[in-house]
C-alpha cells in the first residue's frame, strides 16, 4: 500500500513538472491522481466508471445482436448460451440493448451535466462577482427551481415539451443548474475577499483576468465533486423518466425503458427487470464512490 | 424572534412568486396549442376554442397568470380536464395516503439511519465504518423503481407474502393497509435512511472531537453515556435538519413508489395527469408540492434560528 502511495506520489509529481509554467489546476491533477489511487472506494469507482464508458463507446463491438432487431420466434426467453440475458417480449437480445444502453445514460449524465455546469458558473460567477440587485434576482430565481422536487420538475417539463432524449435531457439540465449557480457563488463570495484577489486588483487585473486566472482555479474543487456527483443523480433522473414512460421512447435501448418493459413481464421472467437496474445501480454507485472519493481527497479536513 | 420570522417570510415571497410563475408557466412550454395538445389531434374545432376560452389561453400571459393566481390565492384550483372533477377535491382525496406513505418512510429511515450512522461514527476507519459507507452509498445510488421491482419479486413473485400492489385506507383496515405499504414504505425509506445515516456520522463525528466530550471522557463517564447524553443531543440537530430538507426527494419518489404500488396518493395523481397531458392539475400538483417544500424549508429554518440565537442575530 504504502509502495503504491509512493509510486502515485511520483506520477504526481511528474505531471507537475511536465505542465506549462503557470497552468493554474497541475498541482490539482496531481494530488487528484495521488489520492485517488490511495482512496480504496474512490479508486473502485473511478474503475468503475472507466468501465462504463469503455462499454459505451465499444458498444458495436462488445455485443453480437443488433439492439433493434426483432426476432419474434424467440421472445421473452430466459437466459442462455445464445442469449446471455435473455430476450425482451420482442425477441430482442437483452445483454445487447444493456450495452447500447450505457450510451443513453452516458450521454444523459455527461451531457446534461456539462451545460448545467456551463449555465451554472455563469450565473454563479455573475451573481457572486457582479452583486447587487444581479445576485438578488439570479439567486431568487435559482431558490425558485430548487423548491420544485428535481423528478417532479423535469416530469413536468418533460410532458410539457414532450416525450424523447432530447427534451428529458433540457428539464435535467434545467434541474441541474442551481446547484452549480449557488455552489460557485459561495465559492466566489469567499475567494474574491482573500489577499491575492484584492493585490491582483490592485496591479490593474481586469475582470476577466481576475475571474479566469485567480477566482476559477481556487473555486474548481467543489466544482469538481459537484460534477461528479450530479452525472451519478442525471442518471438516475434519466432512468426514471425512461421507466414512467416520458424519457427515452422505443426503440432506443435505454436502462430505464427496458425496466419499465420489464416491469410488465415480471412474473412470468422477472430476470428482465434484474440487468438494467443492476446496470443503473452499478454506474451511478460508480460515480458516487468517485465524487466520494475526490471529495475526500480535496477537502484536506475529510482525510 | 418575532423580528426573525417576518424577516424569514418577507425573503420568501418572491421565491412563492417566482414558483407559482413557473408552475404556470408550463402550459406555455408545450409546443404548438396547447388545447389541441391536450385534446388530441381528432377533436373537433369548435372542442378546442372552447378549452382555448375555458383556460383563457386566448388572452395574453399576464393576463392568465393574474386570473389564475387570484383563483389559487382562494382555494379554487380549476377542474381537471380528464373527469371535470375540482382539482382541490382531488387533492384533498389523495393527501392522506401520500402522508402516510411520507410519515412510515421517514420512520423507517430514522430508525435504521440513526444507530447505524452512530456505529460508523464511533469505530471511525474501521472495517464497520468502511461497510456503512459501502451500504449507504448503495442506498443513496439504488434507483428506487428497481427496489420497488426486486421487493416484489421478492416478497410477492417469490415468497408470496406480500400482496404486489393496492391501497386499503388506514380507517377501513390496519393490517391490510401496512400489509399493502410496508414495501413502499421501504422503497421510499431506505433511500432517507442513506442520507440520514451519512448525516449522523458526519455530525458525530465533529461532536465528538469537541472539548467538552473529552472533558466528559476525562470524568470517567461510560462511553455510551458520553454517545447517549452529551453527543447525540448535539449531534441530532443537523439530522433532524437534513430530514426536513428532503421533503422534494419524498415527493418525487413518492410518484415512483406510488406508480409502482398502485397507491392513490398525490404523486399517482401527478403521473396520471403528466401522462394524460391533463396540465390545469399538473400546475396545481406542481405548485403544490414546491409549496410544501418551501413551507418545510422554512420551517427548518425557523428551528435552526430558535436553537442558535447566531443566526437570528447575524
Amino acid at each position: 500500500m504504502a509502495e503504491a502511495g509512493l509510486k502515485a506520489a511520483d506520477v504526481g509529481m511528474d505531471m507537475r513538472d511536465e505542465r506549462p509554467a503557470g497552468w493554474p489546476w497541475a498541482g490539482l491533477c496531481a494530488s487528484l491522481v495521488f489520492h485517488v489511487r490511495k482512496h480504496r472506494l474512490g479508486a473502485l469507482g473511478a474503475v468503475g466508471v472507466v468501465l462504463v464508458v469503455f462499454v459505451a463507446i465499444f458498444a458495436p463491438v462488445l455485443s453480437r445482436y443488433d439492439p433493434n432487431a426483432q426476432d419474434l420466434a424467440n421472445v421473452l426467453l430466459s437466459p442462455s448460451a445464445a442469449h446471455v440475458l435473455g430476450t425482451d417480449d420482442l425477441g430482442r437480445d437483452l445483454l445487447g440493448r444493456l450495452v447500447f444502453g450505457a450510451r443513453v445514460s452516458l450521454q444523459a449524465g455527461v451531457v446534461t451535466v456539462f451545460f448545467a455546469m456551463l449555465a451554472g458558473i455563469t450565473l454563479g460567477l455573475l451573481g457572486g462577482f457582479v452583486g447587487g440587485w444581479v445576485d438578488e434576482v439570479l439567486m431568487r430565481l435559482m431558490d425558485a427551481v430548487l423548491a420544485f422536487p428535481g423528478l417532479v420538475l423535469a416530469l413536468a417539463i418533460s410532458a410539457a415539451l414532450g416525450q424523447g432524449l432530447g427534451n428529458a435531457m433540457v428539464a435535467i439540465a434545467i434541474v441541474s443548474t442551481p446547484q452549480f449557480a449557488r455552489l460557485t457563488r459561495g465559492q466566489v463570495l469567499a475567494v474574491k475577499e482573500f489577499e491575492f484577489v484584492a493585490a491582483a486588483r490592485a496591479g490593474g487585473a481586469s475582470n476577466r483576468r481576475l475571474i479566469f486566472l485567480h477566482v476559477l482555479p481556487n473555486i474548481t474543487s467543489p466544482i469538481v465533486v459537484q460534477c461528479v456527483l450530479s452525472v451519478a443523480n442525471a442518471i438516475i433522473v434519466e432512468a426514471s423518466l425512461s421507466f414512467l414512460g416520458v424519457g427515452v421512447q422505443p426503440p432506443t435501448p435505454s436502462w430505464g425503458a427496458m425496466l419499465r418493459m420489464g416491469y410488465g413481464y415480471i412474473d412470468m421472467a422477472p430476470w428482465l427487470s434484474v440487468a438494467p437496474g443492476l446496470a443503473i445501480f452499478a454506474t451511478v454507485l460508480a460515480f458516487n464512490f468517485l465524487g466520494d472519493g475526490v471529495q475526500d481527497v480535496l477537502d484536506p479536513r475529510r482525510r | 424572534m418575532g423580528p426573525f420570522i417576518v424577516k424569514r417570510l418577507v425573503s420568501a415571497l418572491p421565491v412563492l412568486f417566482l414558483v407559482s410563475f413557473a408552475a404556470f408557466s408550463l402550459l406555455w412550454l408545450v409546443p404548438g396549442d396547447a388545447a389541441v395538445v391536450m385534446l388530441g389531434p381528432d377533436v373537433d374545432p369548435a372542442t378546442v376554442v372552447a378549452l382555448r376560452r375555458d383556460l383563457g389561453l386566448d388572452r395574453s400571459l399576464l393576463a392568465q397568470y393574474g386570473t389564475w393566481l387570484g383563483r389559487t390565492l382562494s382555494g379554487d384550483f380549476g377542474k381537471s380536464l380528464r373527469d371535470n372533477r375540482p382539482i382541490s377535491a382531488a387533492v384533498g382525496d389523495r393527501l392522506p395516503a401520500t402522508i402516510e406513505l411520507s410519515l412510515l418512510a421517514m420512520g423507517i429511515a430514522l430508525v435504521l439511519g440513526i444507530p447505524a450512522g452512530i456505529a460508523a461514527a464511533v469505530r471511525r476507519g474501521g472495517w464497520l465504518d468502511l461497510a456503512g459507507s459501502v451500504v449507504s452509498l448503495s442506498g443513496v445510488s439504488m434507483p428506487s423503481f428497481w427496489l420497488a421491482i426486486l421487493l416484489i419479486i421478492l416478497f410477492s413473485v417469490v415468497l408470496g407474502w406480500l400482496p404486489p400492489s393496492g391501497y386499503v385506507p388506514l380507517r377501513e383496515s390496519v393490517a391490510m393497509n401496512l400489509q399493502l405499504m410496508i414495501m413502499p414504505a421501504v422503497t421510499l425509506g431506505l433511500w432517507l435512511a442513506a442520507a440520514v445515516m451519512r448525516q449522523t456520522r458526519s455530525s458525530v463525528l465533529e461532536v465528538l472531537m469537541l472539548d467538552y466530550v473529552r472533558t466528559a471522557r476525562a470524568k470517567g463517564a461510560h462511553e455510551l453515556c458520553v454517545i447517549g447524553r452529551h453527543v447525540l443531543k448535539n449531534a441530532l440537530i443537523p439530522v433532524v435538519t437534513t430530514i426536513g430538507l428532503q421533503t422534494g426527494r419524498l415527493a418525487g419518489g413518492a410518484v415512483i413508489t406510488e406508480t409502482i404500488f398502485g397507491i392513490p396518493g398525490i404523486g399517482r395523481l401527478a403521473m396520471d395527469s403528466l401522462l394524460a397531458r391533463d396540465f390545469p392539475v399538473i400546475q396545481a400538483v406542481v405548485l403544490l408540492m414546491a409549496l410544501a417544500v418551501l413551507t418545510s424549508n422554512l420551517l427548518v429554518d425557523l428551528a435552526y434560528a430558535y436553537l442558535d440565537p447566531r443566526i437570528r442575530y447575524g
